[in-house]
């Protein structure tokens, strides 16, 4: 571990000045971070605490009945704020199925989208894509938690649960630096391993994820959020999912633990759930369509069917 | 040995037995047996002066067996107990260690870097313990046996400084091949792990009765299964952890261990010093779990640092440390045959097993077992212990019978499933009476209780209509049963002094240690119910040896049935030189009185005085009793048991399990403390749940490195995993064991688990398990194999 220097940002503007500096980074709770760098996976020379940041942590309707969740937003507070548990309940599931209740009131929302993966190997400082290496020491080594799909040539999964149901409700993340301010759709936040696998998401350096935006067209309807643990609490995701069918209509899947990122399903698929009148044999169809492209590592094979599944069950929770 | 010159006996109570004359007295040394960790021993016994008579069932007890809160509770949750880590010495030291990055291959430090940092105050090297071997091998060896074996410390004015240090020091290795598992150690060409080789020079190990070969040949029905059980590790809560100051010649050590007598011999023996030189104090402990049985690196490390840097030494795992160095439960591929009559008769019981060890440790293994749980003429088994480059495995609640117990009765479930016979109708109908592995008696065995109050409790025998009662259609029930033996006697040497202070508060003292068990709770119990005094008043004082009596390691399940019965035998005799004392105050005899709730009365009579008022009055007289435990029973084996009922749900189509409820009947001979006993029930079924559906030491086979030394990433159950616990103990005293009763009851419970929940997840989903923990992958597999 490195010696860091820590500063409780009073502004945005201060936390975005501060972020410039060499090697600073943004911080909320700091539940993965400040193990990481414990960890030694990452050495930061100055820590940037955005929770004193006024109303940073705001969770708020907009006029058009759309949400912004501040980036300093404690998980919990999410998970329990009535607009989001009434209209996002996929969202608020999904917050409430982070972690542990310690967990949950000390992360935040930012933090959450940019925690780094759990990969063994690249936690465990094994020379990989994601530290500078060339290889990945899981494919021949102990796999069972990471990608079934989309993945090389790193395989970590993003550990993230409220990322796979702001996939589902087409959320997007505003991030913000010295430069200013710019909003990209959450399937752009996190970039592929093919593309950049040493990072997971488009944040750059002297950059913060300042607040997250779910459209109003998102709410209603049908929302679900699953996630499938070894154990059932304090856990990350083996497989999860998003499922949702807004009040204005649609059908729109995420899953968890399966990719890279959250992995939307293809769109095919959900305007063929959309379509309705599935009988168990065509929910199968599909759930096997939305895997096709799965390949399996040497010990993560059951992902895929854990995948299935979920999908199946979110179909036939969808189509009531 | 020469007769000794027995000093004069001192005045007793009416209880004493009378002196026995120079010329007729029995031999005072003799030798008994005591059962530990299923191993036995024979150890010399002065037997005592006194011999208490046995708390039998109809014996009208007040405070031995009431249902009262663990004393050191509120200190507990209040922050206020003091543990091994929480000790400050002024001008102490903290040490960060710094371990092997890789598997095998030899370290070449650099720690001029460290040395320079602020506030490092020195560097141990391998020079610095030469010939302290733990585990047979040297203490900060440059030849690397295993990742994370400690390389060096570092000693800083803090402990982040002391980690800057340690991350200063430059670690080259030189790489060498290794053989992290059974598959590597056993190739052809496979490294060396130990200069002797990759086999334990005692291996296989073969115990057998009868002839199994004719057993097999008179059997209608033969099965054959492979299983395998996972590497586990302890994760007590408190690491491993001492500090050492010295005064001159003297230590002082502080450490979290089941065995302050133990530790102290380790040190004095490492150190050259002489035993009174050393002290070794541990109050409170989170968990030990069998790891923690002498002294540990951290207490030697810690010890050597303060000698030579001339400062108190606190040298403590972290976590990672603890998870990859502080020992664990061994793997297990165990091979099992059985054969049987058609109405269920065993005629052959068969068990091949390998064990990878790593470095070292002892040879547990899992086929005592199937010598001792259920009746069968002829049993073989043979075991072989395999060394590997991980490290090095410790006791861990029941070694070996938690693993073996997930083999044969797995095995015995199949079996039943073969015969069509119900497992619990199996069981009853090989049924062992006694001690077939010793050819001697059992002191007591109430395992047909267990077996009939359990299922009733559970409902065993109306589960088939229980059975369809799931939530959704991929959820399928199921439910199983195991049932387990442990030695349970506990035995000598053990002693106790108990003392009374003027305003009549009494403390108990002798050299055991709480582990988080409740022994201070249950000891006070002892005391108190023999003193006739309130509860309340009755402290327990334990863990410092050089202020307190020899008691043996709290391990092996012993601590209630060695050292209660000191206990009781010490307040005896306070109580007999205090009904002395009071007899004059009360003007009555001595048989006339007697004591409950810290009053003492003349019987037939209205006058009372309280034990206070007693004490008071003699000023500072002090009462004094002193006890032992006695030998055990010649030609008995003095044995727990228990069986649990298992119930479970699966998710078909995600391959997951949940536990839905568990039904634990134990016997253990007389429960001083039914709270604190179920307690330990509740404790290890969850323990051995996370054993079953969870825990599992992961390593890289090519980089030979450990892969989850985290507790995030090795996961012991959660709250929320546990599932209904109904823990309950059946029958009473047993006598013959000991004159309180009691028995051992913390390891037993552990045992049935694995194996009643994997029953349970083949009822439920039609096809075996194999092998734990039943990960979502495992079950889905199997489920796959049966189509």
């Amino acid at each position: 571990m490195s010696p860091f220097t820590y500063h409780r940002a009073t502004s945005t503007d201060d936390a975005a000045a501060r972020l410039a500096g060499a090697r600073a980074v943004p911080m909320g709770g700091g539940t993965d971070l400040l193990v990481a760098i414990d960890e030694g996976v990452v050495a930061p020379a100055q820590l940037v605490d955005l929770r004193g940041v006024p109303g940073a942590d705001a969770v708020a309707l907009d006029a058009r009945g759309a949400l912004r969740i501040g980036g300093a937003a404690r998980v919990h507070d999410v998970a329990r704020h009535p607009a989001v548990l009434e209209r996002w309940p996929a969202l608020a599931q999904a917050c409430e199925a982070v972690g542990s209740p310690t967990l949950r009131q000390m992360g935040t929302m930012g933090g959450n989208l940019c925690q780094r993966p759990r990969c063994w190997y690249f936690r465990r400082g094994v020379s990989c894509f994601k530290n500078g290496g060339d290889e990945c020491p899981a494919v021949d080594g102990e796999n069972q938690y990471l990608a079934v799909i989309g993945g090389g040539p790193c395989h970590a999964v993003h550990p993230s649960d409220p990322a796979v149901a702001l996939t589902a409700l087409e959320a997007t993340v505003e991030i913000t630096s010295a430069g200013g301010t710019r909003t990209v759709p959450i399937a752009a936040f996190f970039v592929p391993p093919a593309e950049a696998p040493e990072r997971e998401t488009v944040v750059g350096p002297g950059e913060f994820v300042s607040a997250i935006g779910v459209p109003a067209v998102s709410a209603g309807g049908v929302q679900r959020y699953h996630k499938l643990m070894q154990r059932e609490a304090w856990d990350f995701a083996l497989v999860s999912i998003a499922a949702v069918r807004p009040a204005a209509g649609g059908v729109r899947m995420a899953l968890g633990g399966v990719a890279p990122g959250p992995w939307r399903v293809n769109s095919s698929v959900e305007e063929d759930v959309a379509s309705g009148g599935l009988d168990d044999d065509s929910i199968s169809a599909l759930a096997e369509r939305a895997l096709y492209d799965a390949q399996p590592l040497s010990k993560n094979g059951y992902k895929i069917e854990m995948a299935g599944a979920l999908l199946r069950q979110a179909m036939r929770e969808l189509a009531t | 040995m020469a007769p000794r010159k027995r000093p004069p006996a001192p005045a007793r109570g009416a209880s004493a037995p009378p002196a026995p004359t120079e010329a007729h007295r029995p031999p005072r040394f003799v030798a008994t047996k005591v059962e530990i960790e299923g191993r036995e021993e024979t150890k010399i016994v002065e037997l005592p002066d006194r011999n208490p008579q046995p708390w039998d069932d109809a014996a009208e007890l007040h405070v031995v067996g009431a249902r009262v809160p663990r004393m050191d509770a509120v200190e507990k949750v209040t922050g206020g107990a003091r543990y091994t880590a929480d000790v400050l010495r002024p001008g102490m030291l903290w040490a960060a260690v710094v371990r092997a990055p890789a598997a095998a291959g030899r370290a070449t430090l650099d720690v001029s870097a460290a040395l320079a940092r602020p506030g490092v105050r020195g560097v141990l090297t391998l020079d610095d313990v030469r010939g302290i071997r733990l585990d047979g091998m040297q203490l900060l060896d440059d030849a690397i046996h295993y990742a994370g074996q400690p390389l060096c410390v570092v000693c800083a004015d803090h402990y982040a400084l002391a980690r800057a240090g340690a991350a200063a020091v430059r670690v080259t290795v030189e790489p060498a091949p290794h053989a992290v598992n059974l598959e590597q150690a056993l190739a052809d060409g496979a490294p060396r792990v130990r200069s002797r080789g990759n086999v334990s020079p005692r291996s296989p190990r073969l115990i057998q009765r009868g002839d199994v070969d004719a057993g097999l040949h008179d059997a209608e029905v033969t099965i054959t299964r492979e299983y395998r059980t996972p590497v586990a590790l302890h994760s007590a809560l408190e690491p491993h952890g001492a500090v050492a100051e010295w005064e001159g010649g003297r230590l002082s050590v502080w450490e979290s261990t089941q065995g302050i007598f133990n530790t102290r011999s380790d040190l004095a023996k490492a150190l050259g010093l002489g035993l009174s030189n050393v002290r070794v104090m541990k109050d409170y402990m989170g968990g030990g779990f069998g790891a923690k049985n002498g002294a540990s690196a951290a207490a030697y490390l810690a010890a050597v640092a303060a000698r030579k840097l001339g400062r108190p030494v606190r040298c403590a795992w972290d976590r990672e440390g603890e998870q990859t160095d502080a020992g664990n439960r061994s793997a297990t591929v165990q091979r099992v045959t059985l054969g049987a009559k058609r109405d269920g008769t065993l005629t052959a019981i068969v068990l091949d097993a390998t064990i990878p060890l790593g470095m070292g440790g002892w040879e547990a293994g899992p086929g005592r077992i199937y010598h001792e749980l259920h009746a069968c003429p002829n049993v073989r088994t043979s075991e072989t212990f395999v060394y590997t480059n991980t490290g090095p495995m410790a006791s861990f609640r029941a070694p070996g019978h938690t693993e073996g117990a997930f083999g044969l009765e797995s095995a015995l479930n199949a079996l039943a499933g073969e015969l069509g016979l119900d497992p619990l109708e199996l069981r009853r109908r090989n049924y062992a009476t006694a001690d077939q592995s010793r050819d001697r008696r059992y002191s007591a065995k109430r395992l047909d209780e267990c077996y009939r109050r359990g299922a009733e409790r559970f409902g065993w025998h109306d589960r088939a209509a229980r059975r369809a009662t799931t939530s959704a259609t991929h959820v399928r029930r199921g439910f199983g049963m195991a049932a387990c033996v442990w030695g349970g006697g506990g035995g000598p040497p053990a002693y106790a002094t108990v003392r009374l202070n003027r305003d009549g508060t009494a403390d108990v003292l002798t050299g055991a240690q709480d582990l988080g068990t409740g022994s201070r709770t249950v000891l006070a119990q002892i005391a108190a119910e023999t003193l006739g005094a309130k509860l309340a008043d009755v402290r327990t004082v334990l863990g410092d040896t050089e202020r307190l009596p020899f008691a043996s390691n709290s391990w092996g399940s012993i601590t209630t049935a060695s050292v209660g019965p000191a206990v009781r035998a010490a307040a005896e005799e306070a109580r007999d030189r205090l009904f002395e004392a009071a007899a004059a105050m009360l003007d009555a005899g001595v048989t006339e009185l007697s004591s409950r709730d810290g009053v003492i009365s003349v019987r037939g009579s209205e006058r009372t005085m309280t034990i206070g008022e007693a004490c008071n009055r003699l000023g500072d007289v002090m009462i004094m009793g002193q006890g032992s435990r006695g030998p055990n029973p010649e030609q008995t084996t003095i044995p727990a048991f228990g069986a649990h009922f298992a119930e479970v749900e699966v998710d078909v189509e995600t391959g997951r399990v949940r536990v839905v409820r568990i039904v634990a009947a134990h016997d253990s001979g007389r429960i001083i403390n039914p709270t604190l006993a179920e307690s330990q029930l509740e404790g290890a079924v969850l323990q051995g749940l996370g054993y079953a559906l969870f825990e599992e030491r992961v390593l890289d086979a090519r980089l030979g490195l450990p892969m989850n030394p985290t507790l995030h990433d090795y996961k012991v159950p959660t709250m929320a995993d546990a599932p209904a616990i109904e823990g309950f103990f059946v029958g009473g005293a047993d006598t013959v064991a000991n004159h309180t009763g009691a028995k051992g009851l913390a390891e037993p419970p552990i045992i049935p688990v694995a194996p009643a929940i994997a029953a349970a997840v083949a009822d439920a989903i039609g096809a075996e398990m194999p092998e734990i923990p039943m990960t979502p992958w495992r079950v889905l597999a199997e489920l796959k194999t049966a189509g």
